[in-house]
């Protein structure tokens, strides 16, 4: 089904149930994903995931039609995240532990997550990258985003992506032992 | 070999359950409608719309009452001078009036020549006064009846 055929399921009153159904079934899995990169923890991706997905349901009436529907979701999934992860990091101001610190305890202890410790150790060169850089490196590294459509979704220019992404990358090499390095497969 | 492995896993079946979840949440969550005035939002228009009338009747009962009263009190002041200056002026003029009252009763020949001198000035008033030459020039001219006629139709006495 194309998101056309959705976005009309969604805009009638008597098909809004099912074409939500739809919607859910189809981008459930990206949302999580993009949600759990980026706050690591299951349970916190699966309360946001709930949260964006009840909030494009109360908000299908404002999508103008101006952008995509998958960019749509993704601006709102993507804005929910970096607010849940601000008011968070709010409420570590005080605390000696950043926030990150935090994250990466959480992680070591998490069940699902598999905590080899060359993971972790890239899971810690992502969390000191800033937030945005953060988002843009999850998007194309874990989600193999094309920069065009990253474009449309932070309505940045491909060009800033890029050179955002390639310096996060740069980072997160240098963050890593040479022989830790070549594991991974960065993507231009 | 590289790789890029997801190393974030999720509970068995969490997809079908994260749907059914969500779906179930949807349901019971009431849908967000646009209501123009919004109960809690017209209480916070009312209290900036009280605070902003309690702040303007304040400024506009004091302020503005403040700033008058001296300009009232010197009003106030001027006009109780300028009434007893009043008063103390037509006190004079009668004690004034009195004092020639008791000159004229104590001396009565200095009435007879206040009154001449009153005649004299009345007669001057109302008379036109000419030299000899002016008369002989206006005898000259005496039965001109254009001379008649603007002598009459200006009330002049000779």
């Amino acid at each position: 089904m194309t998101d056309n055929e959705l976005l009309s399921l969604l805009l009638k009153d008597k098909t809004r149930e099912k074409g939500f159904s739809l919607l859910v079934k189809n981008y459930k899995e990206r949302i999580y994903w993009q949600v759990r990169h980026m706050v690591l923890s299951h349970e916190d991706a699966n309360d946001l995931t709930q949260e964006i997905f009840i909030k494009i349901f109360q908000n299908i009436d404002s999508f103008n039609k101006e952008s995509s529907l998958l960019t749509w979701i993704y601006r709102i999934s993507l804005n929910h995240t970096l607010n849940f992860l601000q008011s968070k990091s709010q409420r570590y101001k005080s605390n000696i532990k950043s926030l990150e610190d935090s994250m990466l305890d959480n992680l070591k202890s998490d069940k699902y997550f598999d905590s080899s410790d060359i993971e972790l150790k890239l899971q810690k060169a992502i969390l000191s990258l800033p937030e945005k850089q953060r988002m843009v490196f999850n998007l194309r590294y874990y989600d193999d985003m094309p920069f065009k459509e990253m474009e449309e979704i932070l309505n940045t220019t491909q060009s800033t992506l890029k050179s955002t992404y390639h310096f996060a990358v740069k980072k997160v090499q240098d963050m890593l032992l040479d022989n830790e390095k070549d594991k991974f497969s960065f993507p231009n | 070999m590289k790789t890029r492995n997801n190393p974030f896993k999720v509970p068995e079946n969490y997809f079908d359950s994260l749907e059914k979840d969500i779906l179930s949440k949807v349901n019971s969550a009431p849908k967000k409608k646009f209501i123009f005035f919004e109960p809690k939002q017209m209480l916070r228009y009312a209290a900036v719309i009280l605070l902003f009338l309690a702040i303007g009747g304040t400024l506009w009962w004091n302020i503005p009452n403040k700033a008058n009263k001296p300009q009232e009190q010197y009003a106030k002041t001027i006009k109780n001078l300028h009434s007893d200056s009043i008063g103390i002026i037509s006190k004079i003029e009668e004690i004034a009036q009195n004092e020639t009252k008791i000159e004229t009763i104590a001396n009565p020949t200095e009435v007879k020549k206040q009154e001449s001198k009153q005649q004299e000035k009345e007669l001057k008033e109302n008379k036109l006064e000419l030299n000899e030459n002016e008369l002989e020039y206006l005898e000259y001219y005496l039965n001109d009846d254009v001379l008649t006629d603007y002598l009459t139709y200006n009330d002049v006495k000779l």
